[in-house]
């Protein structure tokens, strides 16, 4: 078939002919208490990285050009040419946490489709500032597509729940998420991501088009909305200082030989085991082979 | 019987050629059911994730005798091979607020709607449409509504084994009271003595009441791989191309769900991925 890769000879020599077969990555947040092992958003993570996103403001189609996808710094990450296509089949990655290397957990790279920002943690009631969110231009079909909320701004230590007004694979507007926590220890702080599990019987998201916070945390803070699919998982394991992965001799990456579809914007969405204090960091590269 | 033949197979099928068709699926679990906290999980005791929510969706309590396929609300819903292929699980990984041990498994049948303080032989029936050999097949007990505080015992009263023999009579276990009450629990039911598996399973009995009817009921999976997670955000994962036994095969109409056994009693949050091709 066009564009697959068809014998591991041909995945090397992909990789070797590729215009960006390296695409850097460095990424990098101050992990914040009583996030411990909870869902972590790294887009608009700060710290000595290098991908750092701004927190959006209106509704937008995030893509490779925006500042803060991996591989836009340097511009090593570009489309496949022609029929061509792009497949991720390998990564060299560096975890380190404060001045410890070899730091555990999970960092899931993910294409950001769509997000927006501005949303409020005091309002209670649909909330529509920004919504619904930009049409995808990638997985249009949203099968696969999570939602989540990213916290851009602290929220309150009032605890309540969220749900969402969401449009779902067979285009049937006006389904709910079923309540999650938000608010409270855990689910108020920045960086933190909570996914939104979707209506009995679905299997993805087209677009959100309301939040609903039960009541209000106290504090208004930033919330956004970020649809997203997931790609590859790398699992840092301790005592493992670089993970060199890749899912087919060794396994050590998970997510089989995804496809980097054009005008992809790769970000993370990390797990860590520690939570507080210190800079949570991986640097390293992602390599694409063109087939 | 079709197979990946080699590693340059492997490498084909991945990336889509030679009919691979990869499915690449990821899938996540809030600490939530219908949107409440469920009880509780009992630290080392086996639990169900049916009902958890998620993406894709949680399951729904079962009512009458049912089997399950891929379209089926609750599973994972990854597509059916076509063109006579089989489906391959080629890798697997999961990563939870706590630690513990995952099981991927084929759920196949399941009821609900069985009574905690019903002492007499209940009802189950039903007739698998997968793994009909019963080689391999599991049994559980799978509480939806906490039965009662009355510590019992239950056991599969009457069921099919894996050489068509019915009538057979498990081996009892613990059913009520702490621990062994609680909603989303799981508890296995044993096979008599020399038995390997399970064709049908034509009833349950409670030996004395729990005390409260609650709601509870008889699924029957078959497994399919593991994942240990050694700690909170520590993942695990197992890429089956390297080493035996070798990629488990996701049949077709296969509805996949989650058994979990905790390492602490904190409702989890869980995210994974599946990566599966056809051969």
């Amino acid at each position: 078939m066009a564009g697959s890769i068809d014998t591991w000879d041909a995945l090397v020599a992909a990789q070797d002919s590729q215009r960006n077969p390296s695409v850097y990555v460095s990424k990098a947040t101050s992990l914040v208490a009583n996030t411990s092992a909870r869902w972590l958003d790294s887009w608009a993570a700060s710290g000595n990285g290098f991908d750092v996103g701004a927190v959006p403001t209106a509704a937008v189609v995030p893509t490779t050009a925006t500042v803060g996808a991996v591989g836009q710094r340097d511009g090593t990450l570009q489309n496949s040419g022609g029929s061509l296509k792009n497949w991720l089949v390998a990564a060299e990655l560096v975890p380190q946490f404060g001045a410890t290397v070899a730091t555990p957990g999970l960092w899931l790279l993910c294409d950001r489709l769509s997000h927006q920002g501005g949303l409020s943690g005091t309002t209670t009631g649909a909330q529509t500032t920004n919504l619904p969110t930009a049409a995808l231009t990638r997985y249009t079909s949203g099968e696969g597509v999570m939602a989540g909320l990213s916290i851009y701004s602290q929220l309150g230590a009032s605890g309540t729940t969220v749900t969402a007004s969401y449009t779902n694979t067979a285009s049937t507007a006006g389904q709910a998420t079923q309540a999650v926590a938000i608010g409270a220890t855990a689910f108020r702080e920045v960086n933190r991501l909570i996914l939104l599990p979707l209506a009995s019987g679905d299997t993805g998201v087209k677009s959100v088009e309301s939040v609903t916070l039960a009541a209000s945390t106290g504090t208004a803070g930033n919330i956004g909305v970020v649809l997203f699919k997931p790609l590859a998982a790398f699992c840092t394991f301790p005592g493992i200082d670089e993970l060199r992965a890749e899912p087919v001799l060794t396994g050590t990456m998970f997510g089989g030989l995804p496809e980097i579809v054009d005008d992809a914007c790769l970000f993370w969405v990390r797990v860590a085991p520690s939570g507080g204090g210190g800079i949570d960091q991986i640097d390293g590269f992602i390599t694409i082979a063109e087939s | 019987m079709t197979a990946i033949a080699s590693l340059d197979s492997l490498v084909q099928k991945l990336t889509g050629g030679d009919n691979g068709n990869p499915e690449n699926l990821h899938w996540f679990k809030a600490a939530k059911v219908a949107g409440a906290d469920p009880t509780a999980p009992i630290a080392g005791r086996l639990m169900s994730l049916w009902r958890y929510d998620g993406s894709p969706s949680g399951g729904a309590v079962p009512t009458t005798v049912a089997t399950l396929d891929n379209t089926t609300t609750g599973g994972l819903k990854q597509t059916d091979p076509g063109g006579g292929r089989q489906k391959w699980l080629h890798s697997l990984w999961a990563c939870s607020l706590i630690g513990g041990t995952l099981i991927l498994y084929d759920r196949l049948l399941h009821i609900g709607s069985l009574d905690g303080t019903v002492t007499t032989a209940q009802t189950v029936g039903g007739s698998l449409t997968r793994y009909t050999d019963g080689v391999g097949n599991f049994a559980f007990a799978e509480i939806y509504t906490t039965v009662g505080a009355s510590s019992t015992t239950i056991k599969l009263s009457s069921y099919t084994d894996q050489d068509g023999n019915t009538g057979q009579v498990g081996s009892l276990v613990t059913f009520g009271n702490t621990g062994f009450r609680e909603d989303t629990r799981a508890i296995m039911l044993p096979l008599a003595s020399g038995d390997t598996g399970v064709r049908a399973v034509a009833s349950v009995q409670v030996t004395a009441t729990t005390g409260t009817a609650g709601n509870f009921g008889v699924t029957i999976g078959h497994p399919l791989a593991y994942v240990s997670m050694p700690a909170p955000g520590v993942p695990g994962g197992r890429t089956f191309a390297q080493g035996l036994p070798g990629l488990p095969e996701i049949k077709t109409d296969a509805c996949l769900a989650w058994l979990f056994k905790p390492a602490a009693s904190t409702r989890p949050e869980l995210v994974g991925g599946l990566s599966m091709l056809e051969g």
